[in-house]
C-alpha cells in the first residue's frame, strides 16, 4: 500500500508539473470559465453575472476574438454547494485551454476552491465575494473587482454616525456569508465610533415576510435601520413592510438595493428617502457604460447591481489573455501576471481599476445614494476617514 | 427429511456469496480495478470525481442500511453526514486548537455520530413511516439552523463562513495529501463499508431488518425485537454517515452548512432508489451513475435539474424497484421439480405425498400439564369489550379450537395471547410464568408463536429467509460478530439454515428446492399459508396459535392441512390453539372446542357437546341459517 | 419586558396572517394525504405556479401603472385564474406521475413527487427566469386605504383581505365536504379507497377532484401571498411547502380542520418566537414544537388516532 502511494505520488507530481508548466498555441482555442450558483437560491444574481460576462465575450468575438480565435465561455454550476464548487474548480483546472475564471461570487465557495485554483495558477476574478480573509491567505491568483466587507463596513459605520447622525441603530442581516460579514464589520465600526444603542437581528433571505422581526425593530425605536440583504427584492419588501408598520427610522440598504426596478419601483413609494451604499458610482450615469446597459437590457431585461462588475471582470481577463497571446501561445502564468499588472484600467464602473499586491481593489471607496423620485441621488463618498 | 431438497444448491443474490472460486475472482477483479483506477484518471478533475464517488458510495450504502434494509424513512441522514464532518472539523483544526490525529478522529466521528443517531432514534422510534420521516426532517432542519447560528455568542461552527484549513491526514506516518492518496484512502473505506453491508444483509440482523421493512408487526410477532433492531439500523446508518463525513471534510479541506442541506439528501436518496432499496450492488451502481452523470451536465444549469426531475418521475413509473431491483448478478435457473421429464406440470398435491417422510415413530397425546392459562381476560376498546372476562386453559399437547361468529373476539384473543394488545385486565400464564404485558417478541421467545388470519408474510423476502426469521429470537449474534464473521455467528447461521429448511421440508416439494429462493409474494395463497406455519414452527415454539389455517383452501388442500395439523401434535408434540371456521376441520382434529360470542365464552367441551349446545346454535349456526 | 408586551398585539396580527397562508397550503397537503396516504412534495411548486399566474394576470391587466378594470374584479380574476392553472398542474401531476404508482411502495411515490417538484421548479426557472416578480398593488388600493390603526396596532388592507379570503375558502371547502354528495364520496374514499370503489364511487375521479381542489387552494395561497408580500419567484415553493407541510402535520395530517389549526398555530408560533428569542431561532422553535407534538401525539393535535388493524 505504502509503495503504491509513493508511486502514485510520483505520478501525481508528474501530472501536476505538466499541468503547471503547460502553455498552448492560441490556435488550439481559448476557454474562459464562469463559476457560480446558476441554479438554486441565488440563481438570479448569478445568472446576471453570467449574462454580463457573456456580453463581454460576445463583443470580443465580434471583433474577431483573440488573434482570430473565438473565445468560448464555459458555465460551471455549483448550485451554491461548496462540494460542487470544488468539482467545478477541478473541472476548469483540468481543461488545458482554460486561461481564467470569473467568480466564484460566493465567499464560502471561493474559500473552498482557493487552493485548487491557486495551485494551478488559474486566475479567478470574483465580482461579489467580499470576505476579507480571502485575500489574506497568500494566494496570487485571486482577484476581486468588488471592495471587501471591512472597507464597506467601516465606511457604512462612518456614514451612519457622521452623515445620518444616528444614536440608536438597528441592524438586520440575512444569514449568508456576505451579509453576515458586512454586519459584523459595521457593528465593529459603530462600536469604535461610540454608538452603543444597537440592536442586531437576523432575517432569512427570500422569506417574503419580515413583519415579525420588523415589529421587534419598531419596539426598539431606532434612528436608523440598516437592512443588510443580498438582493434588491428582499430590501424592497423590507422597506415596504417597515413603512407599513409605521417605523419612522431612516432605512439604509446595501449595494444590492441600488436597483431602480427591483427596489424603487417595486416598493411603490415606500423607498422614498431611503439610503443605499454601492461600491461604484451609478451605472446609468456613466457614459462608458451606456452601450453595455443597452445591450443587457435588450437581451436579458432589467439590470441590478451584479452585472456591471462581471462585464468589467471578463474584459480585464480577456485583455490579459490578449496580451499573453501576443507571442502566439498562452500560459496561465502569463495570464496571471498580466491580470496582476492591471493598473488604472478604465472600464464601465466609473472608476479606474488597479489591483493591489493581495489582489484587492486598490483604494476601495464606498458611494452613498438616496432615493429621490424614481432615481438614486449621489450623496457622499466615504474612503475610510 | 427429504433428501432431494438438500442436493439442490441455492442460487445466490450477490457476487460475494458465490462459491469460493467465483468469490475470489470477484475480489481479484475489484481489487485490481481499485488499485489501477486512481492512476489511470486523465486528470485531477476526474480523480476528484472518482474520490467523491467513493464518498457517495459510502453515504448511499449507509442510507441503504436505514432506508433500504430496515425501511425507515430517515430524512435526517444528511445531518449525520454533517455531524461527522463538523466533528472532524472541530477536532482537527485551529478552531479550538485541537489537533487530534486522524486515526483517532475518524472513529470518534463515526461513534459520536452513531450516539446522536441512537438518541434521535430513541425519541422517534415509535413513530411509523411518514411521521418518522417528518420528525427526522425537522431534526435535519434544526441541525442546519444550528450550524448557521452557533457562531454567536461563542463561535463553535463558524456560522455561514464554515470551518476550513484542517490538519493533513497522517496515518502512523503515512501522510495523505495528494489526490491519489485520497482516492486510495476513500475507496478503501468504501470497500470496507461494502463488505460490511454484504455481511450484515446475509445475517440474522439483515433478515431482522428486512422483516421490519416488509411488515413490522409480523416481524415483532415472529420474535424480532423491532425497537432494538430499528435503533441498530439508525446507529448503523449514522455511523457510516459520520465516518463518510469526516473523510469528506478532510478531502474538501473545509465544511460549510450548505454541504449538508436538502439537495444533498435528495441526491443520496435518489442513488439508493435508483439502485433498488436494499440491493447493495444496485445502490453502488446508483451512486456511481449519479456522481458521474451530473458532471457531463454541469454546463446546462437549469436544464440539468429539470432532467433530474424527469428521470426521477420516469424511473419511478417504469422501474419502481430500481435499476437492479431484486435481481442479483447470477441468478441461476433451476430445474423445476414439479415438472416431469416430459415437461408437464405435476399437481402439487402429488408432490406433497411423494415427498412425505415415513410416519413418525413417536405418538404424542394430550397431557395433563397446563401449558397456557388465561384468567379473567378483558379487552376493552373504548367501551367495546372485544373479549369479556374470559378464562381458558390449554393443556400440554392438546388441540383446542376456538369457534364463534364473526366479531366474536377470536382474533382479538390471539392478539392478547401473542402480546400485540396488552389486556385491559386479567392475567396470562405460560408454563406457570406470568407473561401478561410482555411484548410480542418476548412471548415468542417464551415459546408461543402464531400465524395470521390475513397472511402477513415478508413478501419481498425469499421463502427460506421468511422461515429463517423465525430463528431470530433463538440466535444472539450482534453486529460485531456478524461484521467479523466470528465462529459463533457462523455456527448460528448454519443452525438457522438447518431449522428453517427442516420446517419448510415438512411441506415437501411445495416449499423446498427451487422454492427456497423464490420471493414469498409469488407463491399461491395456500402455499403462503403453509409458509406462515413453517415460519411459526421455526421459532422453536411449544405452542402454536393458528388463525384460520385452512382459509382459502380447496377441499383437498383442506383435508391435507387438517392432516398436517394433526401431525404437528401427533408426530412433533406441539400444543395447538386454533381458530377455524370450517367445522369439519374442527370436528376432525380437536380435543376440545370453545365457542365465543361477543367476547364471552358460551360453551366449552368436546366438539359434539359444543356443537349441540343450544346457545351455540343460536349465536353461531342459528344466525347463519337466518341470513 | 414591557418592550415585549407592547409588540404583542401586532405580532398576533402578523402571526394570524402568516398562519392563514400556511393553513391554505396545508389543506392541499392534508387532502391528498387523507386520500392517497402520500406526501405531495410538489405542492409547494403548485403554490409557486399559482403566484406566477396571479402575477401574469395582474401584469396583463395593468397599463402604465393603472389597472384596466375595477380593482375587486382584478383581484377576483387573479384568484380564479391562478386557482384554475394550479388545479390543472395538480391534476396533470397526478395523472402523469402519481397514478401509475398508486399501488407502488410509499417511498416510490414520495420520490416521484420529489421529481415533479424539481421538474416544475426548474421549468419555471428556465421559462420565467430567476428574477423576482413584483406585484404592483398600488393601483389596486388607494394610498389612504392601505393601512388603518386600532390603538397602536397596524392593520393593512391586504392582510385583512387575505384573512377574509382564507376563511371564506375554508368555509366553502367545509360545506363542500360536509354537505354535498361529492364530499361524501371524498370522505368515503379517504376512509378506505378500495371499499369506496366497491360501493360504486369512481375513485379515479375523486382523486382527480382532490388534487384539483387541493392544488387550487395552493394556487390561491400563492396569489394571496403575492398580493400580501408583493413578490413571487421560482424558489418560493420550497420554504412555503415546508411550512405548509409542517402545519398539516402539526394539526394532524389527513384532517382538514387540523390543517387550519396547524397553520394558524405555526404562524403564531413563529411571530411569537421572534418576539422573545433571536429571530434566527424562530424555525428552530417551530420544528421543536413539531417534534414534541409528534412524539406525544403522533396523530397531531386534531387528527384521529387509528389503531392498527391486525
Amino acid at each position: 500500500m505504502k509503495k503504491t502511494i509513493h508511486v502514485s505520488l510520483f505520478l501525481a507530481a508528474v501530472v501536476c508539473l505538466s499541468g503547471l508548466a503547460h502553455s498552448a498555441p492560441v490556435s488550439k482555442g481559448i476557454h474562459v470559465g464562469n463559476a457560480g450558483a446558476f441554479t438554486g437560491d441565488a440563481a438570479a444574481p448569478c445568472n446576471e453575472i453570467f449574462n454580463s460576462a457573456q456580453i463581454a465575450v460576445d463583443e470580443w468575438n465580434a471583433r474577431g476574438g483573440i488573434q482570430g480565435v473565438k473565445i468560448e465561455h464555459v458555465m460551471g454550476d455549483d448550485a451554491m454547494d461548496p462540494a460542487q464548487g470544488v468539482n467545478v474548480a477541478h473541472k476548469f483546472v483540468a481543461d488545458d485551454l482554460m486561461y481564467g475564471v470569473v467568480g466564484p461570487p460566493m465567499s464560502h465557495i471561493a474559500q473552498a476552491t482557493l487552493k485548487i485554483y491557486g495551485s494551478a495558477d488559474l486566475v479567478t476574478i470574483t465580482t461579489a465575494a467580499s470576505k476579507p480573509e480571502l485575500t489574506e491567505q497568500g494566494y496570487k491568483h485571486f482577484f476581486r473587482v468588488n471592495a471587501r466587507n471591512d472597507a464597506h463596513g467601516w465606511n457604512s459605520a462612518l456614514f451612519i454616525k457622521n452623515y445620518l447622525k444616528a444614536k440608536r441603530v438597528a441592524v438586520l442581516n440575512e444569514k449568508v456569508a456576505y451579509c453576515e460579514n458586512m454586519s459584523k464589520e459595521t457593528l465593529a465600526g459603530l462600536e469604535k465610533l461610540g454608538i452603543t444603542d444597537i440592536m442586531q437581528e437576523t432575517i432569512v433571505g427570500g422569506a417574503k415576510d419580515y413583519s415579525p422581526v420588523l415589529t421587534k425593530v419598531k419596539a426598539f425605536k431606532p434612528d436608523v435601520l440598516f437592512f443588510i440583504a443580498t438582493t434588491a427584492p428582499d430590501q424592497a419588501i423590507g422597506v415596504r413592510q417597515a413603512k407599513e408598520l409605521g417605523i419612522d427610522a431612516v432605512f439604509f440598504g446595501t449595494e444590492g438595493a441600488r436597483d431602480k426596478k427591483d427596489f424603487i419601483e417595486a416598493s411603490e413609494g415606500a423607498a422614498q428617502g431611503a439610503y443605499v451604499y454601492h461600491f461604484a458610482p451609478d451605472i446609468y450615469s456613466i457614459p462608458e457604460a451606456a452601450d453595455y446597459v443597452r445591450k443587457y437590457e435588450n437581451q436579458y431585461g432589467v439590470l441590478s447591481g451584479f452585472g456591471p462588475p462581471a462585464y468589467e471582470a471578463m474584459n480585464i481577463l480577456l485583455s490579459a489573455i490578449d496580451k499573453a497571446a501576443q507571442d502566439g501561445d498562452i500560459s496561465r502564468k502569463e495570464v496571471l501576471q498580466y491580470v496582476s499588472q492591471t493598473h488604472g484600467y478604465q472600464g464601465i464602473l466609473g472608476f479606474p481599476i488597479t489591483f493591489d499586491p493581495k489582489g484587492d481593489l486598490a483604494g476601495g471607496a464606498t458611494y452613498f445614494f438616496q432615493v429621490e423620485g424614481q432615481d438614486f441621488k449621489p450623496i457622499t463618498v466615504m474612503t475610510g476617514q | 427429511m427429504n433428501e432431494p431438497s438438500r442436493s439442490i444448491s441455492l442460487p445466490h443474490a450477490n457476487p460475494l456469496t458465490g462459491r469460493p472460486a467465483n468469490r475470489l475472482l470477484v475480489f481479484a477483479v475489484v481489487a485490481a480495478v481499485l488499485a489501477i483506477a486512481p492512476l489511470s484518471m486523465p486528470n485531477n478533475y476526474w480523480l476528484r470525481i472518482y474520490s467523491m464517488t467513493g464518498i457517495w458510495v459510502m453515504l448511499a450504502l449507509g442510507l441503504n442500511v436505514v432506508a433500504g434494509f430496515a425501511g425507515l424513512l430517515d430524512l435526517a441522514y444528511v445531518a449525520f453526514f454533517g455531524i461527522g464532518a463538523y466533528i472532524f472539523a472541530l477536532l482537527s483544526s485551529s478552531q479550538f486548537d485541537l489537533h487530534l490525529p486522524f486515526v483517532l478522529v475518524l472513529p470518534m466521528a463515526a461513534f459520536i455520530t452513531m450516539g446522536i443517531g441512537i438518541g434521535l432514534g430513541a425519541t422517534s422510534i415509535r413513530l411509523k413511516g411518514d411521521y418518522l420521516a417528518i420528525v427526522t426532517l425537522a431534526f435535519a432542519q434544526i441541525f442546519k439552523l444550528l450550524l448557521l447560528n452557533l457562531d454567536t455568542p461563542i463561535n463553535i461552527t463558524g456560522g455561514v463562513n464554515g470551518i476550513f484549513g484542517f490538519d493533513p491526514i497522517n496515518i502512523f506516518g503515512l501522510r495523505i495529501v495528494s489526490p491519489v492518496a485520497y482516492a486510495y484512502l476513500i475507496w478503501l473505506c468504501a470497500l470496507t463499508v461494502t463488505g460490511g453491508s454484504f455481511r450484515l444483509k446475509r445475517s440474522r440482523i439483515g433478515r431482522g431488518w428486512e422483516a421490519i421493512r416488509e411488515d413490522e408487526l409480523a416481524a415483532e410477532a415472529m420474535g424480532v425485537n423491532t425497537t432494538w433492531m430499528k435503533l441498530m439500523a439508525f446507529a448503523g446508518g449514522a455511523c457510516i454517515a459520520g465516518a463518510a463525513g469526516a473523510l469528506f471534510a478532510s478531502f474538501q479541506d473545509s465544511v460549510f452548512p450548505n454541504n449538508f442541506d436538502f439537495p444533498q439528501l435528495v441526491i443520496v436518496y435518489c442513488m439508493v432508489i435508483l439502485g433498488g432499496l436494499g440491493n447493495i450492488t444496485g445502490v453502488i451502481l446508483g451512486a456511481v451513475i449519479l456522481s458521474i452523470l451530473p458532471e457531463f451536465l454541469r454546463e446546462y444549469g437549469a436544464y440539468r435539474m429539470m432532467s433530474y426531475g424527469l428521470i426521477l418521475i420516469v424511473l419511478m413509473a417504469l422501474r419502481p424497484q430500481g435499476l437492479m431491483g431484486e435481481f442479483g448478478f447470477r441468478r441461476k435457473t433451476q430445474k423445476r421439480p414439479d415438472k416431469d421429464e416430459t415437461g408437464r406440470l405435476r399437481a402439487s398435491t402429488d408432490l406433497y405425498y411423494d415427498g412425505q417422510a415415513p410416519a413418525a415413530t413417536k405418538r404424542y397425546v394430550k397431557g395433563a400439564r397446563i401449558m397456557l392459562e388465561l384468567q379473567n381476560i378483558t379487552q376493552d376498546f373504548g367501551g367495546l369489550k372485544a373479549v369479556d372476562n374470559l378464562s381458558l386453559t390449554l393443556y400440554e399437547k392438546e388441540i383446542l379450537s376456538i369457534i364463534g361468529p364473526n366479531g366474536a373476539g377470536k382474533t382479538t384473543l390471539f392478539n392478547l395471547i401473542s402480546g400485540i394488545y396488552p389486556p385491559t385486565s386479567g392475567s396470562i400464564y405460560f408454563e406457570g410464568a406470568d407473561i401478561t404485558g410482555l411484548k410480542p417478541h418476548q412471548i415468542v421467545r417464551a415459546g408461543i408463536a402464531r400465524t395470521f388470519q390475513n397472511l402477513r408474510l415478508f413478501s419481498q423476502m425469499s421463502v427460506l429467509d421468511n422461515a429463517k426469521v423465525g430463528q431470530f429470537c433463538r440466535t444472539q449474534a450482534g453486529p460485531l460478530a456478524v461484521l467479523f464473521h466470528l465462529p459463533r455467528h457462523q455456527k448460528e447461521e448454519a443452525q438457522t439454515e438447518e431449522i428453517a429448511k427442516e420446517a419448510l421440508g415438512l411441506f415437501g416439494a411445495r416449499l423446498t428446492g427451487y422454492r427456497f429462493a423464490q420471493q414469498a409474494v409469488f407463491l399461491s395463497y395456500a402455499n403462503r399459508r403453509r409458509i406462515e406455519i413453517a415460519r411459526a414452527m421455526a421459532t422453536d415454539a411449544k405452542v402454536l396459535l393458528l388463525d384460520e389455517p385452512s382459509a382459502g383452501m380447496n377441499p383437498q388442500e383442506t383435508a391435507e392441512i387438517t392432516e398436517f395439523i394433526r401431525r404437528l401434535r401427533d408426530a412433533f408434540g406441539y400444543t395447538l390453539l386454533l381458530i377455524e371456521h370450517k367445522l369439519n376441520v374442527v370436528r376432525t382434529i380437536s380435543d376440545r372446542v370453545i365457542a365465543l360470542d361477543s367476547g364471552v365464552k358460551i360453551a366449552e367441551g368436546r366438539y359434539e357437546e359444543v356443537a349441540g349446545s343450544e346457545q351455540v346454535i343460536e349465536a353461531y349456526l342459528g344466525r347463519k341459517k337466518g341470513r | 419586558m414591557e418592550l415585549y408586551w407592547q409588540q404583542l398585539p401586532q405580532q398576533l396580527v402578523n402571526g394570524l396572517t402568516l398562519g392563514g397562508v400556511y393553513a391554505l397550503i396545508a389543506i392541499g397537503y392534508t387532502m391528498v394525504y387523507g386520500i392517497l396516504g402520500m406526501l405531495n412534495f410538489a405542492h409547494g411548486e403548485v403554490y409557486m405556479i399559482g403566484g406566477f399566474t396571479g402575477w401574469w394576470v395582474l401584469h396583463l391587466l395593468t397599463r402604465n401603472n393603472e389597472i384596466l378594470m375595477n380593482a375587486a374584479l382584478v383581484i377576483a380574476l387573479m384568484l380564479i385564474i391562478a386557482m384554475g392553472v394550479s388545479g390543472l398542474v395538480g391534476i396533470m401531476a397526478e395523472r402523469l406521475a402519481y397514478r401509475p404508482l398508486r399501488n407502488a411502495p410509499r417511498m416510490n411515490l414520495l420520490l416521484s413527487a420529489l421529481g415533479v417538484s424539481i421538474f416544475l421548479q426548474n421549468l419555471i426557472l428556465t421559462y420565467q427566469g430567476a428574477k423576482v416578480r413584483t406585484f404592483h398593488i398600488a393601483s389596486l388600493i388607494p394610498e389612504s386605504f392601505r393601512v388603518f390603526h386600532i390603538g397602536s396596532t397596524v392593520f393593512s388592507f391586504m392582510r385583512t383581505l387575505v384573512i377574509a379570503v382564507t376563511f371564506l375558502l375554508m368555509a366553502l371547502l367545509t360545506i363542500l365536504i360536509k354537505k354535498t354528495k361529492v364530499g361524501k364520496a371524498m370522505r368515503a374514499t379517504a376512509q378506505d379507497i378500495e371499499a369506496a370503489a366497491f360501493m360504486g364511487v369512481d375513485v379515479d375521479r375523486i382523486v382527480v377532484l382532490v388534487f384539483l381542489i387541493g392544488s387550487a387552494l395552493g394556487g390561491a395561497a400563492g396569489t394571496l401571498v403575492g398580493l400580501l408580500f408583493t413578490q413571487v419567484d421560482y424558489y418560493v415553493g420550497f420554504q412555503a411547502g415546508l411550512k405548509g407541510f409542517t402545519a398539516a402535520v402539526l394539526g394532524g395530517i389527513g384532517s382538514i380542520y387540523g390543517a387550519m389549526l396547524g397553520g394558524i398555530l405555526l404562524g403564531l408560533t413563529e411571530s411569537l418566537a421572534v418576539t422573545f428569542l433571536p429571530a434566527a431561532y424562530k424555525d428552530v422553535v417551530a420544528f421543536v414544537i413539531l417534534i414534541t407534538v409528534l412524539i406525544v401525539r403522533p396523530w397531531g393535535l386534531v387528527g384521529e388516532r387509528i389503531p392498527e388493524k391486525v
